[in-house]
């Protein structure tokens, strides 16, 4: 064993057992004995380890218990009153978003309905245009071809009977009818079903319901104050 | 963790002022030894240790109750000493008389070493003041500061074995030992 070893293990054995367990000691003991500044320098380790248990001795009592309860308690007492503030806050912001998502809904279903009743109005328009122009030219099948594939799109909206498109008499050559105001006249329109407003008004019933509910989750939304 | 300390621990997530106070008293002179050896400054200690025991009541409901409450404590603390350490080296300039520390006249009296012997700990790396104070201070095993500081046992004997042999030079220098041994 050299000096080196000597104080690398002399060290170790201050926090850790085992070169005095795994029988160093006779080595370290040898050691020391034959030389003289290993002996100054364990000297020294021991005056350390002197030194440490002063240090560690020095230190001073407190007592905290007083400042760290009190400013615990109060921080405690804040972090309550913050929390019940944060609690309307969150209120608050979720019956704004209730009112925001309703008067979403609302937009939403408003512009439903008028784009339907646009349509149709549109639809309606089209086909007794389709009408007219069957009445017209009756006898041209390229119109006929036309009017059949308006009516196959205005089935479905409003489904539309086989009669509807009934032709005119062949000998009433003369139209007795204004384009856009579709007004019958003659006896033979009688067989000519009414105006659809009745199909019209009968596909907007789902979208009334549909209103309806959206109109009713609007009121159930809305804080009661607010209504 | 003993009977007395699980209800001490349950007094204070109620926030039972009795409970507070019992908990404080039982490791407020631990905590204040650990963070005023690493931390070298009373005031600075005492500081710290009211922010490890706030830290600690909020925290008490994330405590694992199977582990001991005292190395979970010191963690905190630990902890809040690199913190304020950190926060320390970044506000303050070295004083001229640390820079010229040699030019210091050894401590006259027996007690002056030990405050000799902490501006030796002052001067130590973090790691190796840190695991030296829980070392001494806390006297707590090689394993346990391994635990604590998140680093393997071997890790801290090193640590330990060198901040000592930094501790002797520098006391030498100190003129702390009658002749230099070579």
């Amino acid at each position: 064993m050299d000096c080196q070893d000597y104080r690398n293990d002399v060290i170790r054995t201050a926090f850790d057992p085992e070169p005095i367990a795994s029988g160093l000691e006779p080595a370290i003991n040898a050691h020391r004995e034959q030389c003289a500044d290993c002996r100054r320098w364990t000297d020294e380790q021991l005056k350390l380890d002197r030194c440490i248990t002063d240090w560690v001795q020095q230190i001073p009592a407190v007592d905290l218990t007083q400042s760290v309860v009190a400013t615990y308690l109060r921080e405690e007492t804040i972090r309550g009153t913050s929390d019940s503030k944060e609690q309307k806050f969150a209120a608050r912001k979720l019956a704004i978003s209730r009112r925001g998502l309703a008067a979403l809904v609302a937009t939403i279903a408003a512009t439903l309905v008028f784009a339907v009743s646009q349509t149709s109005f549109e639809l309606r328009q089209v086909f007794d245009h389709s009408q007219v122009v069957t009445q017209d030219h009756s006898e041209s099948d390229p119109v006929t071809s036309i009017v059949s594939s308006v009516r196959n799109v205005v089935d479905n909206v409003a489904s539309t009977p086989a009669t509807a498109v009934a032709k005119l008499p062949q000998t009433s050559l003369i139209p007795d009818l204004q384009v856009g105001t579709l007004q019958y006249t003659r006896e033979e329109t009688s067989t000519i079903p009414a105006p659809r407003w009745a199909n019209v008004r009968e596909d907007l019933q789902p979208l009334e319901t549909e209103v309806r509910q959206a109109f009713s989750f609007i009121w159930s939304a809305l804080p009661e104050e607010e209504i | 963790m003993s009977e007395n300390e699980a209800e001490l621990v349950q007094g204070c997530m109620r926030g039972e002022e009795a409970s507070l106070r019992k908990f404080t008293q039982l490791f407020q002179n631990a905590l204040f030894g650990l963070c005023y050896r690493m931390l070298g400054h009373r005031q600075d200690a005492e500081d710290v240790v009211q922010d490890v025991f706030l830290r600690a009541f909020r925290s008490l409901h994330q405590w694992d109750s199977d582990r001991p409450l005292r190395p979970w404590l010191f963690t905190i603390a630990v902890n809040c000493c690199r913190t304020a350490l950190t926060n320390r080296s970044k506000r303050e300039k070295p004083l001229e008389f640390t820079e010229n520390w040699q030019d210091l006249r050894p401590p006259a009296d027996p007690d002056g070493w030990a405050e000799e012997l902490q501006r030796g700990v002052d001067r130590l790396r973090e790691e190796y003041r840190t695991c030296f104070t829980l070392f001494y201070v806390q006297e707590l095993s090689c394993e346990e500061i391994g635990q604590i500081m998140g680093c393997p046992e071997g890790t801290v004997k090193t640590w330990l074995f060198r901040a000592r042999k930094e501790l002797a030079s520098y006391l030498r220098k100190r003129g702390y030992f009658p002749a230099d041994p070579g």
